[in-house]
């Protein structure tokens, strides 16, 4: 890591970064061309094209939002983006195949020695594409399709086009457009009814080239009765210059299915994470993201469920660590627009060395949901006095059988726990790192205990140096 | 001045031109008719003479932060400015009464309230009328050791009404300030506080009866800027028929206000299908050395337990509801003020103010 990057990203341990090794870089700045020569680039069918051009015009037209760090979004320079950068050749089923440099990556990050241990398939993304891809012959042979999303257009073309950009559109907001007009990679998951998939399935991404935009496009569809666990992990090399991580994830949940999309981001703090995710539950129906930010310049990122049969339920437990200048601007959306759906929002937020933590949700219960319980709570943690911590939450009750709750705090570390833990014999920063983890805990314990494992170590490392 | 933009919440639910007299945002109406004001102690004797209520000057700089409203509401011309002084140390039993009413088809006024060090007061202000369209525009400091209690009582008939209150407490004071909601047609409060001295106290309640079509949007922003200040909202709505409630909010912690302790709640009753409640109490916390700093808001139905056990008693079906959303609307009013006031207002609670059916 040379120094400039190491004055902006600090001790980031994901942050070393490879030669780069391109088969195909597109110049930097963003065109109609540049959409159209991906789309060609991929052999992709007209109405994909089409799609993409359209989004693009979208894109140009829509203003910045003006919510959020509009400081920040600012400084965005989308001319100097890198929209598609090609590494590999092919995607690989066989480790031994991946390019040697791009699998000492993920061999340094752990990818494929977790993937024998607990997975029941992964996906490894790095810059625009999937390089490896496997899954487990029984999940395959119960009908189970997981593959990258380039791949899943090309064998799925039918389902993709009925599911593709009906949860978000890409006149929902400029990233919205932007992904959809440059999409390349993510994953594509299919369900049959009544499958249960017991082990999770994982996808890696990974950014490594300077100015690089990556653009995954993510549509995961659980057919009636079945389940998934889907867990995505995010790192980049440490540059002084940004890149920009823009994802749309679409979910959708037939009656009585049960998805749950765990996330724990860590980009470096050069990193721009601007992603769109979106659920549709249908009759009892369960959606549920997990959602870590650890990393990142500047996040904006509020799940959201649309609860659109009878029971179905929402649960999005969100936790967000802001360090020196980050900006965690996550948060949750619960639309209920039937009745007997319920909701739980969880935010963790934890801000430190003039760091900047924001949840921002909205619930939303419409005339016609009845028997609606929405419950929300934000917690948040302030370390040290440069740093700050905002709630902006939004209620829109329109049903008088709706019971909803929020309610919101934000404290410092209590002296008396600190105190505890050292006549203990813990030191002043061990303690503060077990109060941490404590109280991210209602996060990692729903999360496969490898990743809580990592999530605890890595908050360990982000307590160090925090006591004087 | 340009129309705000709805992306802030503070317009959301009201945008600009649904609340300006004449719904075009550029224009500033010039027939405007000033509105009658009175000052008297509540059991209707005359207020003491040191309690002074004055002309203010229009035209003088203020050292306040106009956004739009405030600075519409003192663009427009002959709206009338008063100046009400309570002296330092004035200890009153009674409470003091503003009455006003507005005249003509649209109508407003500007009033400044200063109140003395060391002085232990209540003011209770009516706004009663049937204009189309009323601005208040309130502004004031308590000063040091103040103890304070404050009620506006929306008594309009079928008026829109524009209200915007800027406050500022100095060390050591104690002030609550209430609103009552019975009347209007379309509320937009945009009430703000600023807790600038070491010490200063606040608490806001509010207790907002909404039925019909009627629309209530009230923003509290309260701001503490200093060190070891106090403050607490407590905000109840009920809302039935057609009518909506929004309660929006602000509570800001400035770095380096240490030892703040704060808290809001919005509490809404939603008593009929075409109702709607919307909170958006948002939290900006600068500062870690804070004794505690949080919000909550809660929607939902009558419980139908408290229903079943009056009914049980021998109320009817609509005398439970009457007497279950005044009792709700009493837990915030019972805070805003001594008994003397208090027993006037449950007078008015008695005389059907709350009463739906």
């Amino acid at each position: 890591m040379s120094d400039d990057a190491r004055d902006v990203v600090g001790d980031y341990k994901a942050g070393w970064h490879d030669p780069e090794t391109a088969t195909i870089r597109f110049d930097s700045g963003l065109s109609e061309k540049v959409v159209r020569d991906i789309s060609e680039l991929k052999n992709e069918p007209e109405w994909m094209t089409e799609i993409r051009v359209k989004a693009y015009h979208h894109f140009v037209k829509q203003p910045m939002p003006t919510w959020g760090n509009t400081e920040l979004l600012n400084g965005i320079n989308f001319d100097a983006v890198t929209y598609f950068l090609r590494s590999g050749n092919k995607t690989e089923v066989d480790w031994d195949d991946v390019p040697e440099d791009i699998k000492r990556t993920f061999d340094r990050l752990g990818i494929p020695d977790a993937e024998q241990k607990w997975l029941g398939g992964v996906t490894a993304q790095y810059e625009s594409e999937a390089v490896y891809h496997s899954i487990r012959e029984d999940l395959e042979s119960q009908g189970v399709i997981f593959l990258d999303m380039d791949a899943g257009l090309r064998e799925h073309e039918d389902i993709v086009k009925e599911y593709f950009c009906k949860i978000v559109p890409y006149q929902d907001n400029k990233f919205s457009a932007l992904n959809t007009a440059v999409w390349s990679g993510g994953s594509f998951i299919y369900v049959p009814k009544g499958v249960k998939v017991d082990m999770p399935v994982q996808a890696y991404f990974r950014i490594n080239a300077k100015n690089m935009g990556q653009f995954e496009r993510t549509l995961i569809i659980v057919d009636e009765g079945a389940s998934i666990h889907y867990v995505e992990g995010c790192t980049a090399p440490a540059y002084s210059t940004e890149s920009l991580h823009s994802a749309v994830v679409e979910l959708i949940a037939h009656k009585g299915a049960h998805i749950r999309y765990s996330t724990v981001q860590n980009w470096s703090t050069n990193v721009y994470n601007l992603v769109t995710k979106r659920a549709v539950a249908h009759e009892n129906a369960t959606v549920e993201w997990v959602d870590g930010n650890i990393g990142s310049k500047l996040t904006m990122k509020y799940p959201a469920v649309i609860l659109k049969g009878d029971g179905a339920h929402a649960e999005v437990i969100s936790v967000a660590y802001s360090g020196s200048g980050q900006h965690q601007d996550a948060g949750a959306k619960v639309h209920h627009l039937a009745s007997n759906t319920t909701s739980s929002i969880l935010s963790k937020s934890i801000s430190k060395d003039g760091g900047r933590g924001s949840y921002r949700g909205m619930v939303t219960v419409s005339k016609k949901a009845d028997n609606c319980k929405v419950n929300v709570v934000c917690d948040a943690l302030i370390l040290d006095d440069e740093s700050q911590s905002d709630t902006y939450p939004t209620m829109e009750i329109a049903n008088p059988t709706c019971r909803s709750e929020h309610e919101a705090s934000v404290s410092k570390v209590s002296d008396e726990q600190v105190f505890y833990l050292m006549t203990r014999g813990h030191t002043e920063e061990e303690a503060m790192a077990l109060i941490v983890n404590g109280f991210f805990e209602p996060f990692t314990r729903e999360l496969p205990m490898e990743y809580a494992v990592e999530l605890n170590k890595l908050m360990a490392f982000e307590m160090e140096g925090s006591i004087g | 001045m340009s129309a705000p933009d709805r992306a802030e919440h503070l317009w959301r639910y009201t945008p600009w031109h649904r609340i300006h007299p004449t719904g075009n945002p550029d224009d500033i109406p010039v027939e405007l008719s000033p509105a009658l004001v009175n000052l008297s102690l509540l059991d209707g004797s005359e207020a003491p003479e040191e309690v002074t209520i004055s002309a203010l000057d229009n035209d003088i700089e203020r050292d306040v932060n106009d956004d739009i409203a405030a600075a519409f509401i003192r663009a427009l011309p002959a709206s009338g400015a008063v100046k009400v002084t309570i002296p330092d140390g004035m200890v009153l039993d009674q409470p003091l009464l503003l009455t006003i009413e507005g005249g003509g088809d649209i109508s407003g006024i500007q009033i400044e309230i200063s109140v003395g060090s060391n002085s232990q007061t209540e003011l209770l202000t009516i706004i009663e009328s049937g204009v189309n369209w009323f601005g208040l525009l309130r502004s004031g400091t308590i000063h040091p050791s103040a103890i304070f209690n404050d009620i506006v009582l929306n008594r309009l008939e079928d008026t829109k009404l524009l209200r915007i209150e800027q406050f500022n407490l100095l060390s050591d004071c104690q002030a609550k300030f209430g609103t009552i909601g019975v009347g209007g047609s379309r509320t937009k409060g945009d009430l703000r506080y600023f807790l600038t001295g070491n010490g200063a106290n606040l608490q806001v309640n509010g207790s907002i009866f909404s039925a019909g079509e009627q629309h209530n949007d009230h923003h509290v922003e309260i701001m503490h800027e200093i060190s070891h200040t106090y403050s607490r909202l407590k905000w109840h709505s009920s809302c039935s028929d057609k009518s909506r409630t929004i309660g929006t909010g602000m509570l800001r912690i400035a770095h380096g206000a240490k030892g703040s302790d704060s808290a809001q709640v919005f509490n809404n009753l939603l008593l009929s299908r075409d109702a709607e409640a919307d909170s958006i109490p948002e939290l900006e916390v600068l500062e870690n050395e804070v004794v505690g700093c949080g919000h909550g808001t809660a929607n939902g139905p009558i419980d139908e337990g408290q229903m079943f056990y009056l009914q049980s008693r021998g109320f009817s079906e609509s005398e439970a509801q009457d007497l279950l959303v005044a009792s709700f609307l009493n837990a915030t009013m019972k805070e805003m003020g001594g008994n003397t006031i208090h027993n006037w207002l449950d007078k008015l609670i008695l005389g059907g103010a709350y009463t739906q059916t």
